[in-house]
This record gives structure tokens, sequence and C-alpha cells, in this order.
């Protein structure tokens, strides 16, 4: 069976070190997981090079033009033995701000998301508020002191779409798949919260973290659940922070162990936890 | 606004797209996903290195806002609360429209959640100068340029009654200012034709510091509105702008005073026909206040609100030569 998961998110969300992780995983098979690999694909150079730059504790290199591919993993579902071939892109952050930004998508993408089964959605949990407004840091910090309110008033930069908040574009990207004149249907969304490490020592779940932090997207899935089946994970798939923690991860035996993965009963290293949930059943 | 053909291809071979009128699809350009634009560099917000070939890319339909013709085709596919939005220039429409979507998608509104837009970019270009990412020091809001043509921004979202789509109107307040000069051409104010819900905005400040001028504009703002029939069966509501920069608590209760007494007036012009009712919003958080965005939850669950069903009165003649059919009818009728 070919499952279409397209695994989708802004730039620095996360999304390549999740697949260097995941791959990892399949191959080292020395944690806990729901799917397990059943063979290696055609094609496996661009795995291999996001898999070494994750077993070295290297940043996993942003996604360019000329690394920019699908990958592919064939698997088994443990408990139910069904076999699949999991084809997923692996592109460039930009490409999903299109629509939000100048109301086009990739042709390629496009198609992939109206084909898609489900959706893999990856947000960042260490990234700083992009929609913070000026009036609420002036209630932190106070009124600014100015020379002339006018000067003020004059100081701004100028709008840019590709600079506008995550949530909005992610919000776009989604309403495309159910835009007219395409047919709206049912998916499933993994709402992937990415650097869980840096949210974990909060007390939050992932559910509480996504409404309080990305509460458009968090109301967006909710109101919008006969469209989008929606669960939200906190995953860790470097297992901490780089460069910073690049030592103490080093030191881990089995790098599997490295990765966090909460919510939804989900084992606690097993990244596949959320495809799995993606390829069961109908939405 | 009407598509600028030359703007547009198509992706799939054989077809010129709106150039050509013909769409080989048969679908209506506005709708079809192969019409793709031919891209300007500055266009395109990613780095030209990296930027895909127009053939490579899909119109995905997503506006900074909707025009007369696109809001229209939404309407007709979803229904809506169109509010028409009337003011001069600086009075505070874009702010209080970038406010109310600030305050849904943020989920600052009880019982009222954010389900979608289609002009979400719209939306953050009205409130990119409010936020930090502007670099600004103060709060601002971009200012409608004259010679923007009447646009609309829209909301979709979930009530306790559920799913609710809401157009805003938004056109530059000079507009209102030439309608004044001449009045019968409130006629091609479309947006007021069509909505459901009139704002007529005033600036509190400037009220308050000298009443007459704005009185007199909105006076003859609502006589030319009414003599061209645009606000029957409409909810009509006064909101007084910038009480946030209400001073003090006297200047707060004064302003409230002052706008009751003006709804009233504007309510007796009208004979008793239109009930407009007051209403102070503050969009930015007033000194003291505990809460944000004064207001501006009442005026969302106003423009929620369904309309009082209209009673029609029924106007009945038989014709002089009843037909066969109307004589069935007479009977029936005569029944009921």
């Amino acid at each position: 069976m070919m499952m279409n998961q397209l695994i989708v998110g802004m730039p620095n969300s996360g999304k390549s070190t999740f697949i260097a992780a995941l791959r990892h995983v399949f191959v080292a098979n020395e944690v806990s997981t729901e799917l397990e690999l059943t063979g290696l694909a055609d094609n496996e150079a661009h795995l291999n090079r996001l898999e070494d730059d994750w077993l070295a504790c290297n940043r996993v290199s942003r996604t360019k033009p000329t690394t920019e591919g699908w990958v592919q993993f064939n698997v088994r579902d443990r408990r139910s033995g069904v076999e699949s071939i999991l084809s997923i892109p692996d592109l460039r952050g930009e490409a999903f701000e299109q629509p939000a930004c100048n109301g086009q998508c990739n042709k390629e993408l496009y198609d992939a998301l109206i084909d898609t089964d489900g959706v893999l959605l990856f947000t960042n949990a260490d990234k700083e508020d992009d929609m913070l407004l000026i009036a609420d840091l002036m209630d932190i910090l106070g009124p600014p002191e100015l020379v002339e309110s006018s000067d003020a008033q004059q100081k701004f930069d100028v709008f840019k779409p590709e600079n506008m908040p995550e949530e909005v574009k992610i919000v776009e990207f989604l309403q495309v798949a159910n835009r007219r004149p395409l047919s709206p249907r049912c998916r499933k969304v993994a709402v992937m919260i990415s650097a869980w490490d840096v949210v974990a020592t909060m007390g939050r779940t992932p559910d509480q973290w996504l409404l309080e932090n990305r509460p458009m997207l968090a109301q967006f899935l909710i109101t919008n659940s006969m469209l989008w089946n929606s669960r939200v994970y906190g995953v860790s798939a470097q297992g901490g922070k780089l460069p910073q923690m690049k030592a103490s991860l080093e030191k881990v035996v089995r790098p599997s162990e490295r990765i966090r993965v909460v919510g939804h009963g989900a084992q606690p290293h097993d990244l596949s936890a959320p495809l799995s949930w993606l390829m069961s059943g109908q939405c | 606004m009407i598509m600028d053909v030359n703007a547009y291809g198509c992706s799939l071979p054989g077809c010129n797209g709106p150039m050509s009128g013909v769409c080989i699809n048969g679908l209506n350009f506005e709708e079809c996903p192969d019409v793709v634009a031919n891209l300007v560099a500055d266009d395109i917000s990613v780095s030209v290195d990296d930027s895909p070939r127009s053939s490579d890319l899909v119109s995905t339909r997503g506006l900074s806002s909707l025009d007369a013709l696109s809001c229209d085709s939404l309407l007709r596919a979803r229904g809506g609360i169109v509010v028409g939005v009337v003011a001069g220039p600086e009075v505070g429409k874009t702010t209080m429209i970038a406010t109310m979507y600030e305050m849904l998608h943020r989920g600052h509104i009880p019982d009222v959640q954010f389900a979608g837009s289609e002009t979400l970019r719209g939306y953050e270009e009205r409130c990119h100068l409010a936020r930090v990412a502007s670099n600004g020091l103060i709060p601002n809001t971009p200012r409608t340029p004259t010679s923007a043509k009447l646009s609309f921004t829209h909301l979709r979202l979930a009530t306790t009654e559920g799913i609710k789509e809401i157009i805003f109107s938004d056109r530059s307040g000079e507009h209102f200012d030439n309608v004044l000069d001449n009045p019968a051409s409130i006629v091609e104010f479309s947006e007021l034709a069509r909505a459901d819900v009139i704002l007529l905005l005033v600036d509190i400040e400037h009220f308050l510091k000298a009443p007459h001028l704005p009185t007199s504009r909105l006076r003859r703002l609502l006589m030319t509105m009414d003599q061209q029939s645009l606000l029957t069966r409409k909810t009509v509501r006064l909101v007084g702008t910038k009480a946030d920069l209400a001073k003090s608590k006297e200047d707060l209760k004064a302003a409230r005073v002052s706008l009751r007494d003006l709804a009233s007036d504007l309510t007796s012009r009208t004979n008793g026909r239109v009930e407009i009712t007051p209403l102070l919003i503050a969009a930015r958080r007033r000194d003291g206040a505990t809460e944000i965005a004064e207001g501006l939850k009442e005026l969302l669950f106003e423009i929620l609100k369904d309309p009082a069903p209209f009673a029609a009165e029924q106007v009945f003649a038989w014709p002089v030569h009843l037909t066969e059919m109307d004589k069935l009818m007479h009977v029936y009728r005569s029944k009921k």
C-alpha cells in the first residue's frame, strides 16, 4: 500500500531533523516503535547525509534547492502487520510560505497536499514570539522615551510578507487544501511541537502548549475538526539544544534514546507513533 | 477588481489562460488552480536564485483583500454578514478591523473562535505597525490611501450558534468626504447597499474637542444614506473610536454622554425608522483599564446577532378575470 504523508513546516521548524532521527530509529531498531523498516529504498543518498549529521550531533543542514527531494520509507505496522511505503517530501520551509506570502504554491507541493492522506505539521517551540504587540511590550517595559512622538510614528520597517507570523503561514497553507475549486475532505494532521526539550520543564501538555502559544492554529484545528482530525505531539528529535548540549548528547550510548516523544500514548523514543496514527484507518 | 489578463498565464500546456479568454478545463479563471501569475522578480519573496519558474507555480487564491467581485462570489458560496464601515479619514476604521482580528485569533473573545480567513495577508498588513516585528516604538496602523479602491476583509468564526462568515468593508475616508459634496454618488457605495450592519464611526477625541463639525458631517452622511434607502432593515451603530485616548474617567464619562446624545439626534433624523445605538470602543489599551480593546467584544456580538425577522406586509389582489388556476387558489386562500 502506498501512503502519501506530507511534512509541513516553515523554515527552521525541525522537519529535516525529524527525518534524520526517524531514519536512524528505523535502521537501528534499538527502541520500541509502532512501525518498523522492511527494507531500504532505491535511493538513500539524501537520508544518509541527514542521518550522518544527526549521529554526529551536528545541526542538520537546512534543506537547499539542490538537496530538496522525496524520501521513501518501506515500513510495516508491528501490530497489524500492514506494510506501506511512506513517501515524504523534504522541502525547504520557504516552499510552504508561498501561499500566504504571494498566493502561489509549487505545483508538485500543491499536488502532494491534495493527494496526501496525512500531514505532519512542525512548529518550533524554541522560537521568539513573532506576534508580540508593541502595546504588550509597553506594558512590560513602560512607554518608550521619545524625543518627539512624530519621530516615533515614522520609525518602522515596512511590511514584508515573508516576515508574517508562522501561524498565519501554516493556517493559510492548510486552507489551500480545501479551497475552491477543490472539494473539501477530511485529513489527519499530527502537529509536532519540535524542541520539546525546551518546553518539557514547564509542565505543559502538547495540547496546552499549542493553545497557549499557537492560539490561531489551535483554534483553526478545533473549529475545522470536520476537515482536520488533529493530534498534538511534543518531539525532541535531536535530544537537546545544539551546540550547547553536543558533548552530553554524544555520550548517549544508544543514539535513539536521545529522542523524546510526548503525547497520545507514544513510547518515549518512538518517532514513528505519529506516522502510525496518520496511517491508521479513515479520517 | 477585474483580473488583469496580461498578468496571468496557465501552467497547462496548450492553454494560454486568462489571456486567451478560454480555460481548457472549463473553469472560471478566478477558480482554476492552473492559473499562474506571470511573475515579476519583485513579487517573489524568496531570493532570485531559489525562485521556481512561473510554470511550476499554482495560484492558491489567498488574497490580501477581496474586491467586490470576489466578495460577491464568496457570499454566494457561503453566505455571510457584511459590515459596512462609514467614516471619514483617520477615524480608526482600519485599527478597529485589525484589532478585531488580533483579538479573535489570539482567542481573547469568549464563545467565538477563529475558524479561518480568506484575507489573512490583508489582516497581517493592517496589523503590522502594531507589532514588535515592525520595529516601531508605538503602535500604529497604516492609513488607507485615497487611491485605494473599495476592498473587503473576511473572517470565518465559530460561534455557539455555528460557523459565521463576517466581511468588513474598507475604503478610504476621503471617499466619504467626497460624498458630502455629491450625496447622490453614495449609491455607488455597493458595500452599503449589501450591508447587514452599518457602523458609523466618529473619532471621540476630536468630537469632544470640537463637536460641531463631526456632528454636522454625520448628520449629512446619515441623511444621504437614508434618502437612498441604504439604512432600511439594517442594524446601525454609532461607534465612538479612540476611547483609549481618554485621559481620565471624567473624559470617558463625557464621551459616553456625548455619544449617546449624538445617537439620539441621528435616530430622530430618521423619524425613528432606524434605531441608532451608541458604543464606545478602545482599539488600544486605555490607561488604567483592565480590559483590552474595550467595546470590541460587544460590537462583535452585535454584528453576529441574528437580525430580527422582518414582518413583510402582504398585499394581495385578485385579477379582474380569474383563470382556472386563480379560481382554485381562491378556494385555497379562502380556507386559509
